[in-house]
């Protein structure tokens, strides 16, 4: 289909007769001969400018002969090569490839389910195994990060509004030196109290009692801590009324000399609410994550792993489908294609009709030429000249490829592909639906949503096997290291 | 008649009798000597705790007679008051320790053999060292330095003796930690009925 004929238009300029008269300079030979009366009037060979003039048209039609027979082989080799691409084997090659993909397809898909199941179960038998091993007979409730927060904040918001209040009476800088100094105070205490009850406390509940060794004392020591810190915040606060401009490290010394001197009602109560808060940010701590360490942990692995199956599964159904449809739909698309195939092969035709009219045209313009330059010799001749002409400048000169054309073998090769080639196409579909019946039959009737839960089950199937196994070579481990000669 | 006065007599001493038994002076005294064949460590501990409790019941009673006597020329008054106030101290020193005992066995039986042992070596090395800074400090050797270190060498004793008995299961004298809870909280329970 690419622009053979004008490419060969560009090769070859158009033939004129001027260009052809100049070319063995016909009139100026022509009169040039006939001052010695050449050719004789007896003669019956043509002059040797004649001679000179056919061979170069024989020359210049074997350019235009070459190519057309270039652009129509070229046409012929595209075809040819298009045809090569469609074949029955070719499609009886795609319809497998169809068939294949969608069993990679599949078998994808069900390898990764089945990865899932097999981590699932195996994070379901960690998590028994945890539960095994710690003496946990519930499962742990765990929290929301948001509901955390929540109980984080709150608590937080609360004491700082109480706080605030006491120590803006106290504070220099009003209400919101107070809330500024309020919620710092609130912030530590509930921190550390969070701290207390997720880290010693849940430790010292640990299965292997060891944990006690630090969890106990650590647990102690920041209750401690905590106790000893609201009593500096009561002690601050009343420094704060009777020197209004202490610093807070001044409140140090005089905590470690008497720690329970407060003596004011709102600076106890300041105290008490500390603590308080501290406890219950303790409670929340405790209970946050699990209430044994490590606990919450496994179960959540578990949950997790168990939900990626779920959602291995729902995406199965959701985009699995829809692909494998895709993939099928490839299967019907070959009359389609004999159809878009035909219709370039009609082009293909009139391109080839194409590149033999404009040889026809051309050899008319080469004839036309010839002739006139022919005519342009004898009639310089013919006026120079003294005696009669030759007999045979009555007649013009034949050139047998010229004058009378023979049909382009090419193009009769050509339009033979060509309508060998419809033929094939125009029969191909029926030929194709008849021969590959049965595998037709059987792709289009595949049963994709029975396939992909087939595949589904198959894949649970696998993966339970797969953690059976291992769980029974991990069994027979055992077994042998238990029956070792120790 | 006679027979009769006999038997009311006898009858009279035996609910005496039973009545010191079911105090708690005697019912520790009881559990330290029932204890010896088997345990003998904590049977020492035990007659230790009743030793203790007696000394504190007759320095009191001591303290009271010293107060009481140039008030009473006769010395019978202030002595029937050193003795009751003797005998209320004993039983209650005697239940307070009963009470503790109770604690800790529930304590045992709640946390288990490895929890309730790490929690006493805790103790130990608590005790250990408050000895070790009374002993190191006090240049004179008071009281208190003397009891807090025959504590902690008590407490090391036991310690080792519990890390051996329950934490040892190769050991020959490995004991069932949980039954001998169970089996000390029933007769702590019962030990008030029959001895």
């Amino acid at each position: 289909m690419t622009s053979d004929p004008h490419n060969g238009a560009g090769a070859l300029p158009p033939i004129t007769a001027h260009h052809l008269a100049e070319l063995v300079q016909a009139g100026n030979r022509g009169a040039s001969d006939a001052l010695e009366n050449n050719p004789p009037p007896h003669s019956a060979l043509p002059s040797q400018t004649e001679l000179t003039l056919l061979s170069r048209v024989i020359e210049i039609f074997g350019a235009i002969r070459q190519e057309a027979a270039a652009a129509l082989n070229a046409l012929h080799a595209e075809i040819a090569g298009r045809r090569e691409l469609f074949t029955q084997e070719r499609y009886e090659g795609r319809v497998r490839s169809i068939e294949a993909s969608m069993r990679a397809l599949l078998n994808r898909h069900g390898g990764e389910l089945e990865q899932r199941v097999y981590d699932a179960l195996k994070a379901k038998r960690e998590y028994e195994y945890f539960n095994y091993a710690h003496r946990r007979t519930a499962d742990p409730k765990v929290d929301k990060w948001q509901f955390i927060m929540l109980f984080l904040v709150v608590p937080l918001a609360l004491e700082s509004l109480l706080n605030g209040n006491f120590f803006a009476e106290a504070s220099e800088f009003g209400l919101v030196g107070g809330a500024a100094t309020a919620v710092i105070i609130s912030a530590l205490n509930i921190s550390l109290g969070f701290l207390t009850g997720m880290w010693p406390a849940r430790y010292c509940q640990h299965v292997r009692a060891s944990h006690l060794f630090w969890a106990l004392p650590v647990y102690a020591g920041i209750i401690a801590l905590i106790i000893w810190f609201n009593l500096a915040v009561g002690h601050y606060r009343e420094m704060l009324i009777a020197s209004p401009d202490a610093r807070s490290l001044q409140v140090l010394p005089r905590v470690l000399e008497n720690p329970f001197a407060i003596t004011e009602l709102k600076s106890a109560a300041l105290v008490l609410i500390g603590c308080i808060v501290a406890f219950a940010a303790a409670v929340k701590g405790y209970s946050a994550f699990g209430t044994y360490p490590g606990h919450g942990a496994a179960y959540k692995r578990w949950r997790q792993r168990w939900s990626a199956v779920e959602e291995e599964r729902r995406r199965l159904d959701v985009t699995l489908l829809p692909e494998l449809e895709a993939i099928r739909s490839g299967i019907g698309g070959f009359s389609e294609d004999c159809a878009r195939e035909l219709a370039r092969l009609q082009s293909s035709k009139a391109a080839a009709e194409q590149a033999r009219a404009r040889y026809g045209a051309r050899l008319a313009q080469l004839r036309s030429a010839k002739d006139a330059a022919l005519m342009q010799y004898r009639e310089a001749n013919l006026r120079v000249r003294t005696d009669i002409p030759p007999a045979y400048f009555s007649q013009s000169l034949n050139v047998a490829e010229v004058d009378q054309p023979t049909e382009l073998s090419e193009y009769g090769a050509v339009r033979a592909l060509i309508d060998d080639y419809e033929r094939q196409l125009a029969n191909m579909p029926a030929l194709v639906e008849t021969t590959l019946r049965e595998r037709l039959a059987l792709v289009r009737g595949l049963d994709l949503a029975g396939e992909v839960e087939r595949m589904k089950a198959r894949a649970a199937e696998a993966g339970r096997d797969a953690f059976e196994q291992d769980e029974a070579a991990r069994k027979q481990a055992n077994a042998e290291f238990a029956a070792m000669p120790r | 008649m006679i027979r009769g006065v006999l038997i009311r007599l006898r009858s009279i001493a035996d609910g005496v009798w039973r009545f010191l038994r079911e105090t708690h002076i005697a019912r520790l005294a009881i559990m330290a000597v029932k204890l010896w064949p088997s345990l003998r460590l904590l049977s020492i501990s035990l007659a230790l705790l009743v030793l203790g409790c007696a000394t504190l019941a007759g320095l009191s009673a001591r303290i009271v007679f010293v107060t009481l006597a140039p008030a009473s020329p006769s010395g019978l008054g202030a002595g029937i008051a050193a003795g009751l106030v003797g005998v209320v101290l004993l039983e209650l020193c005697a239940v307070v320790a009963i009470a503790g005992i109770e604690a800790l066995l529930q304590l045992a039986h709640d946390t288990g053999r490895h929890r309730a042992g790490a929690l006493l070596t805790l103790a130990t090395l608590f005790a250990a060292a408050a000895a070790a800074g009374l002993l190191a400090d006090g240049a004179a050797l008071s009281v208190s330095a003397w009891l807090s270190s025959g504590i902690a060498a008590m407490l090391i004793a036991i310690t080792g003796w519990f890390r051996r008995a329950y934490r040892k299961p190769a050991w020959r004298g490995f004991r069932d930690f949980h039954a001998d809870v169970v089996e000390a909280r029933h007769f702590l329970a019962r030990a008030a009925h029959d001895v």
